[in-house]
């Protein structure tokens, strides 16, 4: 059961809120950026009719899950004053691409196509904070 | 050739094509492609050549000696050390069973859009009926023949026009730029785990005397092993490159087992997203039946039982008990909720610390006249077995610290 118990620990690495670094909080910005750029790649590919609507739904409701539990690690952390600002707008980042992709499976087509600009421009704005 | 042997070539190579790409291939490939780009791409050159040799090796050993792989493993290895490497293809297998069931769950879901723990217990039911009433080959043949629906991630990467100079430069091991050497380090054992993963060659070997292979079948050994893994290396290939062209510029760190149907889709309309979404599903779901075989064979192969698909259940029951027993295990643990494409890392992770159990018997017997009279390796057969099983050893070694260090990849 060694396989088990080492999966189990590996798995916790980076779990948890806690007090973010800037490398941590980089991780976070980083891990936000590949969800809602891959939302604004579906929302693109939805909106052109080039995937199907149940596709649509079932992997926007996937990705906003991915994008919920970074918020959610986000909400309870604390970071170094200098860093607080970039913590913040993270957070809300987190919580709009979040919603975003919770409204992109039902969405009609030209909502897909308004809700992928807006998730593009949310993994443009996390993509600078993980680079700040 | 008659025709109805080249007809069988021609059979077992579409069946090894669609059959050599499973969870662990497309979560591995994708994220390299996603992560790299294509400087990993000489990663799956090695591995699939790795697999070709010790693939035509054990099956040579099957077909001549009428003896699978763990049947060996025991009398060689010693109980002691067989029951360890059958505990830990044990563990192996059953993770990787139920990341592929789970897997087939998801792309269920993809298509169907019903809740997941209700389409996992549809996946076992639906794997265990073909298991249970289609006749070995026709298991291969079907899931490899649907595994198939893959080729369409070679006609995305081919549509996404890549920088055929750079991806023939990634065909070369080097320097890498951007990301972390270690992450880098992670994924080559990933990919060499995910293309040489144990249960392949348990099932190879097994496949060989279920169908009752001899000495006169090696050349369809040697072709089977040849152009099928080669042609499945293709399919990486593909998966690589694509998600180079469209998930490495936009920073998309592939977490789902979607992403790559939304890379076909993206490039090639709905066709294009159905097709990778039913080619995923049957490579996924043929896989699971392979590594639940696996599992069995090992068992009944290391305590003597009587074993074998051509066998009836009632006749073999402790086999076939026991290929059940692991689809029920393999559904208790996607049906936790845990993620099947986390469970796959973790799989084939664990999958390469097993490697050199399983490889370094099948060169040992491979080499002895007692089983193999005048079809022992000859010499080019040997370097490639001895260099496989350096590097085997190496990245066994480095398997889990890497998994550890990068924090399976995440850097």
């Amino acid at each position: 059961m060694l396989a088990f118990a080492i999966l189990g620990a590996v798995s916790c690495v980076g779990c948890g809120g806690g007090t973010l670094d800037a490398e941590a909080l980089s991780k976070q910005a980083e891990a936000l950026q590949s969800v809602a750029a891959e939302g604004a790649l579906l929302g693109q590919a939805a909106a052109s009719g080039e995937t199907t609507q149940t596709f649509a739904r079932e992997h926007s409701a996937a990705l906003s899950e991915l994008a919920a539990k970074t918020q959610e690690s986000l909400r309870g952390a604390t970071t170094q004053p200098s860093l607080q600002p970039s913590l913040r707008r993270l957070t809300t980042l987190a919580a709009d691409t979040t919603a975003a992709l919770e409204q992109l499976g039902d969405a009609t087509q030209a909502e897909q196509r308004e809700l992928a600009a807006k998730l593009r421009a949310a993994a443009d704005q996390a993509e600078r904070i993980a680079g700040s | 050739m008659s025709l109805k042997s080249i007809l069988a070539v021609a059979l077992g190579i579409l069946s090894a094509i669609g059959g050599f790409v499973d969870i662990g291939d497309i979560v591995f490939n994708v994220q390299a492609g996603a992560t790299f780009g294509f400087q990993l791409l000489w990663a799956v050159v090695i591995g699939v050549i790795g697999i070709v040799v010790y693939s035509e090796m054990c099956g040579r050993v099957a077909a001549v000696a009428k003896r699978p792989v763990f049947d060996l493993v025991r009398e060689r290895a010693g109980f002691g050390a067989g029951l360890t490497t059958l505990f830990a293809s044990e563990v192996v297998n059953l993770m990787t069973c139920a990341a592929e069931v789970g897997g087939v769950a998801v792309c269920l879901k993809l298509l169907a859009g019903l809740p997941y723990r209700l389409l996992i217990v549809v996946a076992v039911v639906a794997l265990i009926v073909c298991a249970w009433r289609l006749p070995f080959e026709w298991i291969e043949r079907v899931f490899g023949y649907l595994g198939l629906c893959l080729l369409i991630f070679a006609v995305a990467a081919i549509k996404l026009h890549p920088d055929w100079g750079e991806v023939g430069r990634g065909l070369v091991p080097g320097s890498h730029a951007g990301g972390s050497t270690l992450v880098y380090l992670y994924f080559v054992v990933g990919l060499l785990g995910a293309a040489m993963t144990p249960y392949e060659v348990y099932f190879y070997s097994s496949g060989v005397v279920e169908d009752r292979w001899g000495p006169k079948d090696l050349r369809l050994n040697k072709v089977t092993a040849v152009i099928g893994y080669g042609l499945g290396g293709f399919l990486s290939f593909a998966l690589m490159i694509t998600a180079a062209m469209l998930f490495l510029p936009r920073g998309i760190d592939p977490e789902l087992l979607g992403s790559p149907a939304l890379a076909a889709g993206d490039t090639l309309g709905q066709i294009g997203l159905l097709l990778a979404l039913v080619g995923i599903l049957f490579a996924v779901g043929g896989a699971a039946i392979e590594t639940c075989f696996s599992g069995a064979y090992n068992l009944a192969q290391f305590f003597g039982w009587r074993w074998g698909k051509f066998e009836r259940p009632v006749r073999a029951s402790r086999f076939t008990l026991s290929w059940l027993v692991i689809f029920a295990l393999a559904m208790l643990v996607v049906m936790t909720g845990y993620d099947p494409v986390k469970l796959t890392e973790y799989a084939v992770i664990f999958s390469v610390v097993a490697l050199p159990l399983t490889y370094l018997p099948i060169l040992i017997v491979a080499n002895d006249r007692t089983y193999m009279g005048s079809y022992t390796n000859g010499r080019v057969a040997n370097a490639f077995g001895i260099a496989y099983l350096v590097i085997i050893l190496a990245i066994s070694v480095a398997a889990i610290p890497l998994m550890i260090v990068t924090n399976a990849g995440q850097g």
